[in-house]
């Protein structure tokens, strides 16, 4: 698959004649299991598929790690070309059309607690649900009546995740517990998470505001082709590459 | 060089000539696969939710050939041979559900895990619209039936339960429709219950749940946690809507027709 992709990608710019330019500046996000800073990113599914297409318009391609304000601050500043993977739920950040994945909210457990099917709303009434402060909580969790705890706002995912194990509340509102429940994760061996099937948001990559329009169209271009015939999603769930 | 891209160009356009198909045979063979597919998941509920042993059928090619399998049993006719290249590209979105799934379905200290049929279809249905490639399909029923309000029926749904409610109809085919007033190809499949179906759709005493305990121990809630809803093998149990707008049909037949480079792009996923 990853011959295929690179043939797409040599291909794609074959015939639509798109020549290779310069160096662009990438930033990148913490966003663990896609992008994960505690290990080398370049082995990062994300990393790799972003790396790929865009080395298919320009010479070089230059990533640097941020915090997410950081890197938020930064592209504000046109002083990157890009950044991802973001969420843009309070931000009004130029970026890609297609996101580059979708996120699914749902809730972790202890797996004593573990409540698989999530659209049986009735099962959440009453049911502690510790949430930080400003994450986007669906409707039909708020009118299925649990009893949200709101951390601090200082706290982060992780002080939730902590703070669910300390049985502080019975379930956690994760906005992407795929980050939580996975094979790489040892606290999956504790935490069990189910997701609120139908409700997915974009993952996007952020674009600097005065990118010249060129630019843009053919960056658009390359991420739109390259996912359409072989979305990220696809390439990060096939094993072993 | 120039002769052996020649000649893969030309297999490649003439193979796609080959899959040009009629649209409600085409949109036939969707849903007998997406049904082949949700009995499979129910035929592998226990391997799904015991905890613990080998369960690499349940992912990768190896999971393709039990559906294709399945299909021949359950259809009484062999898997489409030449594939679509939206076929191949379902039988893939099943797989990467699956494998989505693999930490959940691996978890050795869970029993039940919550992937049945419908949550299978569910997601596999919600991922192929994720991909933009213009089919949607939807499980759905009546209002006041369905137990995901995601799954509510839209007007021509209701028209068309309506239909078999009042007659014999194996299926409805419907090329005058529109959805989001673009012209579409619409089909509607009522679903048979098995009866497995029972297992959660059914009476009480049809619940796994309730095994073994006396009536009065019975609970009406199924182990999804939703309630029972008292069906029977004779109960309208709702069904697969699938739509397909016609431009995207159009796209999909003529993208091979069309030029080289969609060839290549129709072709890719039938290359992995």
């Amino acid at each position: 698959m990853q011959k295929q992709l690179y043939l797409f990608i040599y291909l794609s710019f074959f015939f639509t004649g798109v020549t290779l330019a310069e160096t662009i500046k990438v930033g990148i996000v913490d966003f663990p299991p896609h992008i994960n800073f505690i290990k080398n990113i370049e082995e990062d599914k994300a990393y790799r598929y972003v790396d790929r297409v865009l080395k298919g318009i320009y010479a070089e391609v230059e990533f640097i790690r941020y915090a997410r304000e950081d890197g938020i601050a930064e592209i504000e500043k046109g002083s990157i070309d890009l950044l991802f993977p973001l969420t843009l739920t309070n931000q009004t950040l130029r970026h890609l059309t297609k996101p580059l994945f979708r996120m699914v909210p749902g809730l972790c457990f202890k797996k004593e607690n573990f409540i698989p099917i999530l659209s049986a709303a009735h099962r959440l009434k009453g049911l502690s649900i510790g949430v930080l402060p400003g994450t986007p909580v669906l409707p039909i969790v708020k009118d299925a009546g649990a009893n949200f705890i709101v951390l601090a706002n200082n706290d982060s995912l992780a002080k939730g995740i902590e703070m669910l194990i300390a049985e502080q509340y019975v379930a956690f509102y994760h906005p992407n517990p795929m980050e939580v429940y996975h094979d790489k994760n040892p606290l999956s061996k504790v935490l069990a998470c189910s997701k609120f099937l139908g409700y997915p948001s974009g993952v996007y990559i952020a674009v600097k505001e005065n990118m010249d329009e060129k630019a843009y169209q053919s960056i658009e271009r390359a991420f739109s082709r390259a996912l359409e015939i072989n979305s990220y999603e696809q390439y990060f769930w096939k094993r072993n590459e | 060089m120039v002769k052996t891209l020649g000649l893969l160009l030309l297999l490649l356009h003439s193979n796609c000539f080959a899959q040009v198909s009629n649209p409600e045979n085409f949109i036939s063979d969707i849903s007998k696969i997406f049904t082949a597919s949700m009995y499979h998941i129910f035929k592998n509920q226990a391997l799904i939710n015991q905890k613990g042993g080998d369960k690499s059928s349940l992912f990768g090619d190896k999971f393709i050939e039990d559906i294709k399998q399945t299909y021949r049993q359950k259809h009484h006719q062999s898997f489409p041979e030449k594939s679509s290249r939206l076929q191949t590209l379902l039988l893939k979105t099943m797989v990467e559900v699956m494998e989505e799934s693999r930490t959940l379905i691996n978890d050795e200290a869970l029993g039940f895990k919550g992937l049945i049929p419908a949550i299978f279809a569910f997601q596999v249905s919600e991922k192929l619209s994720r991909k933009g490639i213009g089919i949607k399909i939807k499980f759905t029923n009546m209002i006041g039936s369905v137990r995901n309000p995601l799954n509510l029926p839209d007007a021509w749904e209701i028209k068309a339960m309506n239909k078999f409610k009042n007659s014999k109809l194996v299926s409805l085919f419907d090329d005058t429709s529109l959805m989001n007033n673009i012209p579409s190809y619409r089909y509607f499949l009522p679903m048979k219950l098995d009866k497995f179906c029972l297992n959660c759709h059914g009476k009480p005493s049809d619940n796994p749940l309730n095994r073994d305990k006396d009536i009065s121990e019975y609970t009406h809630i199924d182990m999804t946690g939703f309630p029972m809803e008292n069906w029977t093998l004779a109960s309208f149990a709702g069904g697969m809507s699938i739509t397909i707008y016609k431009k995207d049909f159009m796209e999909l037949e003529e993208l091979c027709k069309s030029n080289y480079i969609s060839s290549f792009t129709c072709h890719f996923f039938s290359l992995e």
